[in-house]
């Protein structure tokens, strides 16, 4: 009785969590936010390009800089985000990128579980890229819209 | 391989003592795997390790790689493999894949080396059984036999993504290059059943690749979760055999696996924990053997296919659940498998295609402690290697396989 309790809640988050982002125009609202180094030329992204950045697939900034990512160790912020933006799980986001380790295509991205050392790494690394909980930010990186 | 053995445990304890993911000495990433598993099939169908009708140990697979990120633009690094499966592999330590690769921009970047090969939904991370819910994947698209030579290419390759705006996006790689290939592979173990004739049963001495070339295209389409692939081998493998008859008289053969052209398309659709796949394969290719009585001279074409559907649930951050139907056939054009027995080629028309039903149950106890049991159950014979004649139509493997990566 338990386990279809479970199930029929699980199944009823995923479904209204799927129709909310099928339909165009409904924005989440989110926990965290998505930083980058002051030195990036960009004020907005779309989705499709930030998870293009955070699968590893596209690379510099305007074909100019490279992209320095940055992982949150924090479950709930990273939770949503690969959520909203990967369609992912932790789990699948972890697999993606252990993949990339094992055909030599990647090394893993540093992974900070404060924000404020991700806010810190970003805000010293050109071309960085991280994400931290709303509010959390702080002033030393810019806080970019996604779209 | 004890070398090997040593390395990787000592980075594991390395690893385990700091609860990182990862080891790393002077900006040198160190990653690696080790899997043991056990194997247990019906007593005559010794398939994909050697013995496994015995039940066997002989079912294990370690891995280590560094790399370094020399600059933005470029990185090298190296994995060093062994496995064994009983006749093939043996713990013989390899080098799986060797390169440096350089991002110009997002859309194209360089590599070149020894460079995993991108068959399909899932080929290029097939080494560790981490990364994949079922212990087999399909074995007509990852095939074990196969696993010490269709996995990587040493040559030159071009990739990169490219935005398709509300359509997606697509990832591309073209390789060039010959496949690094030894006499001892898996592969050349099933070529020399292949050239083997009922009197003689041959074991290949010497084999090498002609030019090689593999696509792959990756479309992220614009449904959330939903990616389709197409890609390419185009190959020929060729080489000598020798052994002898039943009166001792030896047996020589000069062969070709000529003109391999495999093609794959795949699908997954991943929504939440839910992961539903499929997968079919062509493979077009003519073999011909040579042998010093020219009287047992043959060619033959062969239009081999196969395909799977699978499904994948994570219950919970520790329990997996993993199913495949699976259905493969040496003759597409004769699915029953009577041209492939009129031709004499194999004795019983199931020996010419094979169907699989898996059930994998995977534990995840640990975040880098991998536990799985997988049970399949058979019918036909076509992908069974190393045979008797005394194989049964339906048959089972239950297999078993614990795996410690970082």
């Amino acid at each position: 009785m338990n386990f279809l309790a479970w199930f029929v809640r699980r199944f009823l988050q995923t479904a209204i969590l799927a129709g909310a982002l099928l339909l165009p125009g409904v924005v989440l609202a989110a926990g965290y936010v998505v930083i980058v180094n002051k030195d990036v030329e960009v004020d907005s992204v779309s989705r499709a390009e930030l998870q293009a950045i955070f699968l590893g697939e596209k690379v510099k900034w305007n074909r100019a800089k490279y992209i320095k990512l940055a992982f949150p160790d924090n479950g709930a912020v990273m939770k949503e985000f690969l959520q909203n933006v990967c369609g992912k799980t932790p789990l699948q986001f972890d697999n993606h990128w252990s993949r990339l380790v094992f055909t030599g295509k990647a090394s893993v991205p540093p992974m900070f579980a404060d924000s404020a050392q991700m806010a810190n790494f970003v805000a010293n690394k050109a071309g960085a890229i991280g994400i931290v909980a709303a509010g959390q930010a702080g002033n030393s990186v810019k806080i970019i819209k996604v779209q | 391989m004890k070398t090997l053995t040593m390395i990787v445990a000592t980075a594991l304890l390395t690893v385990a003592a700091t609860t990182l993911y990862a080891a790393e000495i002077e900006g040198v990433e160190i990653h690696g795997f080790i899997s043991q598993g056990y194997i247990k099939t019906t007593r005559q169908n010794n398939f994909p390790v050697s013995d496994s009708g015995e039940g066997s140990f002989k079912f294990n697979d370690f891995g280590i790689n560094f790399s370094k990120q020399i600059t933005p633009a470029l990185r090298v690094g190296l994995q060093l493999t062994a496995f064994d499966r009983g006749n093939y592999g043996k713990d013989k330590v390899s080098l799986d894949w060797a390169y440096g690769d350089y991002r110009y921009l997002d859309w194209l970047g360089f590599r070149a080396g020894k460079i995993k090969m991108p068959l399909g939904l899932y080929n290029e991370s097939r080494d560790n059984d981490a990364l994949r819910t079922f212990i087999f994947q399909p074995q007509n698209e990852y095939y074990e036999y196969e696993r010490d030579s269709i996995t990587a290419i040493a040559g030159g390759s071009i990739y990169g993504s490219i935005p398709l705006g509300k359509v997606g996006a697509v990832n591309y790689q073209v390789q060039v290059g010959t496949i690094p290939i030894t006499a001892d592979s898996g592969t050349a173990l099933n070529y020399g059943a292949y050239i083997s004739t009922p009197d003689a049963p041959l074991a290949v001495t010497d084999i090498s690749s002609d030019i090689t070339v593999v696509h792959h295209l990756e479309w992220r389409t614009p449904l959330e979760g939903l990616r389709a692939t197409f890609s390419g081998l185009h190959t020929s493998f060729s080489g000598k055999a020798a052994g002898s008859d039943s009166t001792g008289a030896s047996v020589t053969a000069d062969w070709k696996y000529d003109s391999l052209r495999r093609f794959l398309y795949g699908l997954e659709y991943t929504y939440n924990d839910l992961v539903l796949a499929a997968e079919y394969q062509t493979d077009d290719y003519t073999i011909m053997s040579k042998y010093n009585d020219p009287a047992n001279d043959w060619e033959s074409k062969q239009k081999a296919d196969g395909w799977y559907i699978s499904a994948t649930y994570r219950f919970t951050d520790w329990f997996e659940l993993g199913g495949y139907y699976h259905e493969t056939y040496g003759d597409r054009h004769s699915r029953d498998g009577s041209s492939l027995v009129q031709s004499g080629y194999v004795a019983n028309k199931w020996n010419a295609w094979q169907n699989d039903t898996a059930l994998v149950l995977k534990f995840d106890p640990m975040p880098n402690l991998t536990l799985k049991v997988e049970g399949h159950l058979d019918e036909g014979t076509w992908l069974l290697s190393e045979t008797s004649g005394n194989e049964k139509k339906r048959w089972y493997i239950l297999a078993t396989k614990a795996t410690f990566s970082f």
